[in-house]
């Protein structure tokens, strides 16, 4: 599960100025050193436009009065902080002041003039702060609320002073920052959010939450409704019923599932995005062919590949098909296949023939071709041909009423090729419902999550396919989109059926409704 | 105000004759005491007595931070006459204010050699396991040696030890300097240009100008911290009205720091010093100003009025009239030369005003000082009350970031010896 921040609200003057004063006092609290010859500061303060990004790895509580998580943060944006403060220049005022404050006054020699203070001003400006950690979140109504992060979150700041042109200046500069830093995550900032929230739960709890309500009132006030979301498609007591019937089947656990047009169900998403095995990946696998325009769903084998010039690559690359098309074909039965016999002396558009032929040999596993010639279907009459299709990751109304109206384009709606995308006999709404057996939670099978560097280039050699690790629950909408090109490209195809009437109850795909609202 | 040992010490060393004028560290002693005086912090309480000419106790109660005090004893191997308690003593003694200068202060006594003496002293702090101590050796009438030395627990190595050694003559004066704390060494050093101050009592120099140069040379070894600054003082009276004037130059040249003062003593009651910093490095300057007035005892028998001479006066009259023998040093009285009748007058001036400010009984003094870089206004007021002298202070800042109005330091202080 992954937060979306809305980082925008906190460029506001308000917060700015109280986080100011937040880090100027918590930066001037105690005594402040000889060698510092004035208070500290915040020359500017921006908060930068990227947001950090929030993942919840794991959640071992929860209750009303008790949380308990894991989650993980990673932030590379362009948050910059500007200090400003006076440095003592004069080594022998530092000196002097260092023993008049601990009480050796009286053995301070009476400097004159050498001693004069001498201070020179210096800007700090941290900047290209990544931090990357995992945390762990305990909140407890008697205890407050406790961070702690499990490994060190600062992977790297750059800091950049007056003083850069100094080299030995600027690397101690460097040094004693991060340093600094690290123990800013590492103590204070545990210290300073637990004290923080039994400030909050110490005080009057309902005046607090009080204050609060008016404001969740507030933002929850833009009430949404189902016109607001499709004004087109006009919603009909049909659809109620079929809801409702979707509902029930949740509750209490029945198999058979209602299926909703347009829309994918999260546990079956994993059949959407799984890669088939098809003659295409095959070819890229064996021959690092690289066909990505080809349709990867069908078994033709693409024009391209037989059109070119250079004979001897067609003829390696046929024979490489020959062989996928053999092997497959033994591997269900022991007879020889029947396979037509191109003399190599004829002309070459004979040639150029071959692939529409030699696609009555499926290289398909079983498994695959299950998908019968009956499960054809038309789309449904509400299809309409539009090349600017994509699917969008839902998002919850309350949160982001514009970004949601874009579901109001009926383009966005997903179809699904039935011929395409074969489904699995075991479709038990058991397993595939929200409920019982299902993985939502189950984060345990993920490996490890690791924010240190050594690891972490150790896996980026593992696995370079994979951009980032994400949680089981992380929805990979580029790809999503990309499939769902690929399958509209067969749209036409699957058109010229006529179509039975029959709805979609394979299971496709409108993006689904947030996860709490089904 | 000066603690009563404090007081002590200078008593010792004026009985052994030693020109602390003649120090390095001292040239700006007037305009430090008018523009850089320290307020007390908290309520202080200082009971003092002289058990015998040669010994001294004190005993002082604070409520700095939290209850504490001290118990101090002092012993001179020099029996310390005249050194009245608070009751009878000079306000102009007690309170660090403007001194005036003598070129020839510390002649040898008229018995001639002075005998080596020594000083010790002790602090024992309370609560804690503070310690200090403090050694004078006097090896000869023109060498010292001072070792000062403290034990603190909560100190690295538990304590810190430092030592002077002076030569201190009449020409020139210089000290080397070795505390344990950090190694640090320095040297300071005086050289008083003009013509070398004869011991005869003939012709008296009329305007008894002092043109002083010195230099302090500071490296801390283990923080590898070096310090430089070199100084100028020159003092002396107006011929007109026989007012002393100090004016100082200091400069650091390591860090292109120039400071100069102006003090003068407006009348027998009042003072008034300006200072002026300036870097030349950073053009960073800052204008500080202070003055001090004493108020006059209403029940002090003498004149209230002390009238100044004026040059056209007869001479000898006016001087008849102002020689008060109390507060004399010796060397005043020596039989006026004849050789012109202006230098008598002019010294008869400055010699009779300074005579004024000595005889003059001040029940209570005000000190204000102020600068404008550092915004902040220090206020004093230290007096006699019953037998108490009693000091008050504030120290108000304005906060650079906030333009508010801190309160940093106010305390009140009383001190009792007898």
């Amino acid at each position: 599960m992954s937060f979306k921040v809305n980082w925008n609200t906190l460029e506001t003057d308000s917060l700015r100025e109280w986080t100011s004063q937040l880090l100027t006092d918590a930066l001037n609290s105690g005594k402040r050193p000889p060698i510092l010859a004035s208070d500290i500061q915040i020359k500017d303060l921006n908060f930068g436009k990227v947001a950090p990004d929030f993942e919840i790895l794991d959640i071992g509580e929860l209750d009303s009065d008790r949380f308990r998580g894991i989650f993980k943060i990673n932030y590379s944006g362009d948050f910059h902080l500007t200090l400003h403060t006076r440095v003592q220049a004069n080594p022998l005022t530092i000196y002097q002041e260092n023993s008049n404050a601990s009480d050796a006054a009286f053995v301070t020699p009476n400097f004159l003039l050498a001693s004069d203070p001498f201070a020179l001003p210096l800007d700090l400006k941290l900047s290209d702060i990544r931090i990357s950690g995992i945390g762990i979140i305990v909140f407890s109504r008697l205890k407050g609320l406790t961070l702690v992060f499990r490994n060190d979150p600062l992977d790297s700041i750059k800091v950049t002073s007056t003083f850069d042109t100094v080299q030995v200046l600027a690397k101690f500069l460097q040094n004693q920052i991060e340093t600094q830093i690290r123990d800013l995550f590492r103590e204070t900032l545990p210290t300073l959010i637990h004290r923080l929230s039994l400030k909050y739960l110490s005080s009057d709890d309902s005046s607090f939450l009080d204050d609060l309500r008016p404001q969740l009132a507030a933002l929850h006030e833009e009430t949404v409704s189902l016109m607001d979301i499709d004004p087109d498609v006009p919603y009909s007591p049909e659809n109620l019923s079929r809801v409702s019937a979707l509902f029930k089947s949740r509750e209490t656990l029945r198999l058979a599932v209602p299926k909703i047009r347009h829309s994918v169900q999260r546990c079956r998403l994993e059949k959407f995005t799984k890669t088939q095995p098809s003659l295409v990946r095959c070819l890229h696998d064996n021959l690092n062919l690289d066909l990505v325009a080809a349709p990867q769903h069908t078994n033709e084998i693409p024009v391209e590949l037989v059109s070119g010039a250079d004979f001897s690559k067609t003829n390696h690359v046929l024979r490489e098909i020959s062989s996928i098309q053999a092997s497959n074909y033994y591997r269900s039965s022991s007879s020889r296949p029947k396979r037509r016999v191109i003399k190599l002396g004829s002309k070459k558009s004979s040639v150029k023939s071959t692939p529409s032929a030699e696609t009555l040999a499926s290289p398909i596993p079983s498994e695959m071709s299950s998908a019968t010639a009956s499960e054809h279907v038309s789309p449904t009459k509400y299809y309409q041909n539009d090349s600017h299709i994509s699917l969008y990751h839902p998002k919850p109304r309350q949160a982001d009423g514009a970004a949601a109206l874009q579901l109001a384009n009926p383009q966005s709606y997903l179809y699904h090729n039935v011929s395409s995308t074969p489904q699995l006999p075991s479709n038990s709404s058991l397993l595939a419902g929200i409920g019982l057996g299902n993985n939502y939670f189950n984060f345990a099978s993920q490996s490890q999550i690791s924010t240190s560097p050594i690891r972490r280039s150790s896996q980026e050699l593992e696995d370079k396919k994979v951009t980032g690790k994400k949680s089981i629950n992380h929805l990979d909408i580029a790809q999503l989109n990309s499939k769902l090109n690929a399958t509209l490209h067969t749209i036409p195809d699957v058109k010229s059926h006529p179509g039975t009437g029959r709805k979609l109850d394979t299971g496709f795909e409108m993006p689904p409704p947030p996860p709490y609202q089904v | 105000m000066y603690t009563y040992m404090e007081y002590l010490q200078k008593c010792f060393f004026h009985a052994t004759r030693w020109n602390e004028d003649n120090i390095y560290s001292n040239i700006t002693a007037s305009s430090h005491a008018l523009l850089e005086f320290l307020v007390p912090s908290g309520l202080k309480m200082d009971v003092s007595s002289r058990s015998s000419p040669n010994s001294a106790s004190s005993f002082t109660l604070s409520n700095h931070h939290s209850l504490n005090g001290s118990l101090a004893y002092m012993y001179s191997s020099t029996q310390l006459k005249g050194t009245p308690g608070t009751r009878r003593i000079p306000l102009q003694d007690a309170i660090a204010g403007f001194k005036i200068v003598e070129p020839n202060e510390m002649r040898p006594s008229a018995s001639g050699t002075i005998a080596p003496s020594s000083l010790l002293y002790g602090r024992m702090y309370f609560p804690g396991a503070a310690l200090e101590a403090m050694v004078i050796r006097r090896f000869s009438p023109h060498t010292q040696l001072l070792i000062k030395c403290i034990h603190n627990p909560q100190l690295d190595k538990n304590g810190t030890l430092i030592a002077y050694f002076q030569k201190n003559t009449q020409r020139y004066s210089r000290e080397v300097i070795y505390s344990t704390n950090d190694a640090l060494v320095g040297f300071r050093g005086l050289y008083n240009i003009g013509s070398t101050p004869s011991w005869s009592p003939s012709p008296p120099n009329f305007d008894r100008s002092v043109v002083s140069v010195g230099a302090e040379l500071w490296y801390a070894a283990r923080t590898m911290s070096p310090g430089l600054s070199t100084g100028l003082r020159y003092s002396t009276r107006s011929t007109s009205t026989g007012k002393p004037l100090t004016m100082t130059l200091a400069c650091n040249p390591i860090l292109g720091h120039i400071s100069s003062t102006y003090t003068v003593k407006t009348s027998v009651a009042s003072t008034f010093c300006s200072r002026y910093d300036f870097n030349l490095f950073s053009y960073a300057s800052n204008l500080s100003l202070g003055f001090e007035l004493f108020n006059f005892d209403k029940n002090a028998a003498v004149e209230r009025n002390p009238q100044l001479p004026t040059p056209t006066t007869n001479p000898s009259a006016s001087k008849q009239n102002l020689i008060n023998p109390i507060r004399d040093h010796s060397y005043y009285q020596t039989t006026p030369s004849t050789n012109a009748t202006t230098y008598q007058s002019s010294q008869t001036i400055s010699d009779s005003f300074q005579k004024l400010v000595n005889r003059s009984e001040f029940s209570s003094v005000v000190k204000v000082s102020t600068s404008l870089n550092d915004r902040l206004v220090r206020l004093l007021w230290e007096g006699r009350f019953k037998d108490f002298l009693v000091s008050s202070g504030v120290k108000v800042s304005l906060n650079p970031a906030t333009n508010a109005v801190e309160l940093n330091r106010f305390g009140i202080s009383f001190s009792y010896a007898s």
